[in-house]
């Protein structure tokens, strides 16, 4: 996992512990604003675009996941 | 002939038993086609001849969902024969498929978005019109014949839409099987007043058609049963006040219209969730697993809490297709970028989620029907939210000044109930006879509020005696309980089934009964349509 | 082996759950046809506390009737026994309720039944639910639940109210109507909705059953009635073989004036025009020879202590009926 990912989340929403949480989204830890604050740092800093289509729970309740799909993003940019 | 309006009919009982005999006694492959048979032979008893409408709307997504993957596997293959070098050529090309797909997708959202919009809100629009004609001294009235408008339309027409999103978005394949795309569309517990279905949470299911389990018979039943008793004992028992005090406003204080406002709150919630579980019920019968609509919104903090509780399916269906789709836009994208490093996190992502909030909550607001009372519904709750958001800040200071701990039990209580208010006076807005009547309603409870009214008998007016108010705080009260069990992660249902069979008739029993002693139904009492078929 | 043990489980549930209904039923009827013991429409219901089969004729209909029939007047003057069952808007599930219910404890010779409601549709949803409620009065009576008292779970019904007018309400206004032409003769024939049909029909096998002979009335309505209706119901009298006799057609056996005979121009009909209708039928019934004459039978009694009653305490008091109660349900 990368470290930098961490660091942006705790940027934007503080008081979460990234490195277990599972339920960012489902639990209401993360809010819509907070995903549009996300979705346009993470395209910033992995060069990547993320389009709508995964925009959705599983891509972003937890730090892995998220790590797991800019990942792949990348491969496929 | 055959005619039905409400779920809450001995009509509809009779057609889901028939649907539940005529499906287990037919083999799989014919399974499928009684689903179908009943489908439209529900969605025929309930519009007539509009049933049309929801056929062509299946033919169309039926066959721009194929023109759409004939467009994407085309693309593919030309992309496959391009060698790696041709980086420029490559990105060419999938800009010029792309295009091609963003055109197809705008036909097909104006065909059906279009039609949805010129059945529901030509009336409204004329009626504007017309008064904006007249504003400016000219004498004339363009006139309309009466238009007939398929109940239903505004849920299917969503499915139809969000169907040919997830194809464009290559989320789902398109589907080739008509038959499993017409099923999808007209599945008929859900086609008159939701949820809104995904495809990938409905289509399966229903192509599977598995015989009808024991098990699910029974918790369908159940919560058929429990609908019932929402909606006959309460929702229909509010109407006679509810029905008086919206009509004749002025003749009733402050203190009648505030009680009204919560009355309808309960009501519309008793009608529409109760739709829901008879809905969700019947469905469960056929082993039709259909996503939940509500999720017990009276224990939200905040309005925004609020919405992802109420009529959940609409809510995710605007925030996946309207909302993230516009902030995620490239304008609005740079917006934020920007925003973020001179505002900081919070208050960056503001302005661009504000614009997409904007754009939910008009469409919000119009989908809940053509009129200004239905589109101020709208801006209220966008106000409320985007004010949530902007003062949010401010209010963590503010507690932590005054040591109030935001986790705390009497906080949260206290932030409940606010939202409660908050949302009954959205609802008196909502449910008043027009915007200027709502305002009058809403000035009388600041201006003439007294609790006369409690002692003088006005409150027996409606038809509604000591008794009428206390079944309904029973009501009330045991559903509380319930939801507050639910909220804690009980599964009501299964435990009952879980009880030995002496205890389980017990409880069937005594709910059969009492919603038979205690619903509302033959004498003086006039059950209230079913208010989401409306819209 | 599951299965058979899955069905008997559900014909046992049924089962209990019928018992209950008819334990709970036996609780919420009422036990006197009286207001305070919440019977439906207790005027109407009053001939259930009439002696045992002491009425040989009945009107079931809606307000076209309890303003049209005055029983104590062909009592008066024929010696026949008769008892109004108007209600408001009364539909033809709970006409045939009525009829049913007259079975307990009379044996009627005559049923007149106005036409009126044969053009008030209802679904056939409405008729199931009025049977049901008569086989199991907790659908009717639920609402009982507010009224309940100790004796609901102790005693059975016994009825013994019965209204002196024997149903009929005394209005006395006139307000001529601005058309009175209604009649106009015409070859349409008006259609009778399912639920109706299969009413009426039902209506015509139980008085068949029961030795009862069914004469369809239509009252003089200028507002209600016109030729269309009357084809549509002389043709179905016809397939049901029964009477029919349309007092719209008989200006000369029922010789009502427009100008005095109505109390709301032409929907109704006042005491003048109540007296007219009254005596035809009464002649009618002599005619053809369908009810005896009681009078001087110490059994009937009380029926010339009823027309005294009437005669002082309603007509000559002039103590008029409250105005029709929009009576939308049943």
């Amino acid at each position: 996992m990368d470290e930098r990912l961490i660091e942006i989340l705790e940027d934007i929403q503080p008081e979460v512990d990234y490195l277990t949480c599972t339920t960012l989204i489902d639990d209401h830890y993360l809010n819509s604003l907070a995903i549009i604050s996300l979705v346009a740092e993470l395209e910033e800093e992995y060069d990547i675009t993320i389009p709508t289509v995964e925009i959705i729970p599983e891509n972003f309740n937890s730090a892995e996941n998220m790590w797991k799909m800019i990942q792949r993003l990348q491969e496929e940019g | 002939m055959l005619s039905i309006s409400t779920y809450y009919s001995l009509q509809y009982l009779l057609l889901l038993s028939a649907a539940v005999v005529f499906y287990e006694i037919f083999p799989l492959r014919a399974r499928r086609w009684v689903m179908l048979l009943f489908s439209y032979l529900f969605f025929f008893a309930v519009s007539g001849k509009l049933v049309c409408y929801l056929i062509l709307s299946t033919l169309s997504i039926h066959h721009i969902g194929i023109w759409l993957s004939d467009v994407q596997a085309e693309s593919k293959a030309k992309l496959a024969l391009l060698g790696k070098e041709a980086k420029e050529e490559k990105k060419a090309l999938s800009a010029s498929y792309l295009h091609k797909q963003r055109c197809i997708m705008t036909f097909a959202v104006i065909l059906h978005v279009g039609m949805l919009l010129m059945l529901k809100y030509t009336p409204f629009a004329v009626e504007n019109l017309n008064a904006l004609i007249h504003f400016t001294g000219i004498s004339y009235t363009f006139r309309l014949k009466k238009i007939l408008v398929p109940i239903g339309i505004s849920f299917y027409t969503l499915q139809a839409v969000a169907y040919l999103f997830d194809v464009y978005r290559q989320k789902i394949e398109a589907d080739k099987n008509l038959l499993r795309l017409s099923l999808f569309m007209g599945f008929f517990p859900q086609i008159m007043e939701g949820p809104i279905c995904r495809y990938s949470d409905t289509a399966e299911d229903l192509w599977k058609a598995e015989r009808i389990r024991y098990d699910n018979l029974i918790a369908g039943g159940q919560r058929i049963l429990f609908g019932f008793m929402k909606k006959i004992v309460l929702a229909d028992r509010l109407n006679l006040l509810i029905k008086d005090v919206f009509s004749k406003y002025d003749d009733y204080d402050g203190f009648v219209i505030a009680l009204c406002a919560i009355c309808y709150t309960i009501q519309l919630y008793m009608d529409f969730s109760g739709t829901m579980d008879v809905v969700i019920g019947s469905a469960q019968i056929f082993g039709v697993k259909l996503p939940e609509n509500f999720k017990r919104p009276f224990f939200s903090t905040t309005i925004s809490e609020f919405w992802k509780r109420w009529h959940v399916t609409l809510g995710t269906f605007f925030k996946d297709y309207i909302f993230f789709p516009l902030s995620m836009s490239k304008p609005l994208k740079k917006l934020t970028t920007k925003a973020r490093k001179k505002l900081g996190n919070h208050f960056g992502p503001l302005l661009a989620g504000a614009v997409a909030l904007f754009c939910v909550w008009i469409c919000n607001g119009l989908w809940h029907g053509a009129g200004w009372n239905y589109i101020f519904f709208g801006m209220f709750h966008f106000v409320l939210i985007l004010l949530g958001s902007i003062i949010e800040p401010a209010a963590i200071k503010v507690t932590q000044k005054l040591h109030i701990k935001r986790t705390s039990k009497p906080y949260k209580f206290f932030q409940i109930i606010r939202t409660t208010i908050l949302v009954c006076i959205g609802e008196l807005f909502f449910r008043a006879e027009g915007l200027t009547a709502g305002f009058k309603m809403f000035k009388k409870i600041f201006t003439n509020f007294t609790f006369a009214t409690l002692k003088d008998g006005t409150l027996f007016q409606f038809g509604m005696d000591k008794q009428d108010y206390i079944i309904i705080g029973v009501s009330v009260i045991l559903i509380l309980i319930i939801s507050i069990l639910q909220e804690r992660g009980m599964h009501i249902r299964e435990s009952i089934s879980k009880r030995n069979i002496a205890i389980q008739f017990a409880i069937y029993y005594a709910l059969i009964l009492f919603i038979i002693i205690f619903g509302a139904y033959g004498g003086n009492y006039v059950p209230v349509d079913p208010i989401y078929a409306g819209f | 082996m599951v299965y058979v043990k899955r069905i008997i489980k559900a014909l046992i549930f049924t089962a209990g759950l019928i018992f209950l209904l008819v334990v709970a039923s036996q609780i919420f009827v009422p036990k006197n046809n009286t207001e305070e013991d919440g019977m439906d429409y207790f005027v109407a219901n009053g001939f259930q506390g009439e002696k045992e089969n002491s009425v040989d004729v009945l009107f079931i209909g809606d307000s076209e009737f309890y303003s049209s029939i005055v029983p104590l007047q062909m009592w008066n003057d024929a010696g026949y026994t008769g008892y109004n069952c108007g209600t408001g808007g009364q539909p033809l599930s709970y006409s045939l309720a009525l009829l049913q219910r007259s079975l307990n404890k009379q044996s009627p010779k005559v049923l007149f039944l106005e036409t009126n409601a044969i053009y008030r549709d209802q679904s056939l949803a409405k008729v199931a639910y009025t049977m049901a409620g008569e086989c199991l009065p907790i659908l009717r009576y639920h609402d009982r639940w507010k009224i309940l008292k100790g004796k609901d779970f102790t005693e059975t019904p016994d009825y013994n109210w019965s209204d002196n007018d024997k149903g009929y309400r005394f209005y006395t206004e006139v307000k001529p109507p601005e058309n009175i032409n209604h009649m106009v003769p015409s070859d349409e024939s008006e259609s009778i909705c399912r639920a109706n049909r299969i009413c009426v029909s039902a209506i015509k096998d139980l008085c068949d059953k029961n030795g009862i002979k069914l004469i369809l009335v239509s009252i003089p309505s200028t507002s209600n009635w016109n030729y269309p209706r009357h084809n549509g119901v002389a043709k179905l009298a016809e397939e049901l073989d029964c009477e029919f006799l349309d007092l719209n057609l008989l200006p000369e056996e029922c010789p009502i004036d427009w100008n005095a005979d109505t109390r709301d121009r032409g929907d109704h009909l006042n005491y003048a025009g109540a007296q007219k209708v009254t005596a035809y039928l009464t002649s009618y019934l002599t005619e053809h020879h369908l009810v005896e004459s009681h009078k001087g039978d110490p059994y009937y009694a009380n029926w010339d202590e009823c027309y005294d009653k009437f005669m002082t305490d309603t007509v000559g008091a002039g103590k008029e009926a409250p105005q029709d109660m929009v009576e939308t349900v049943d």
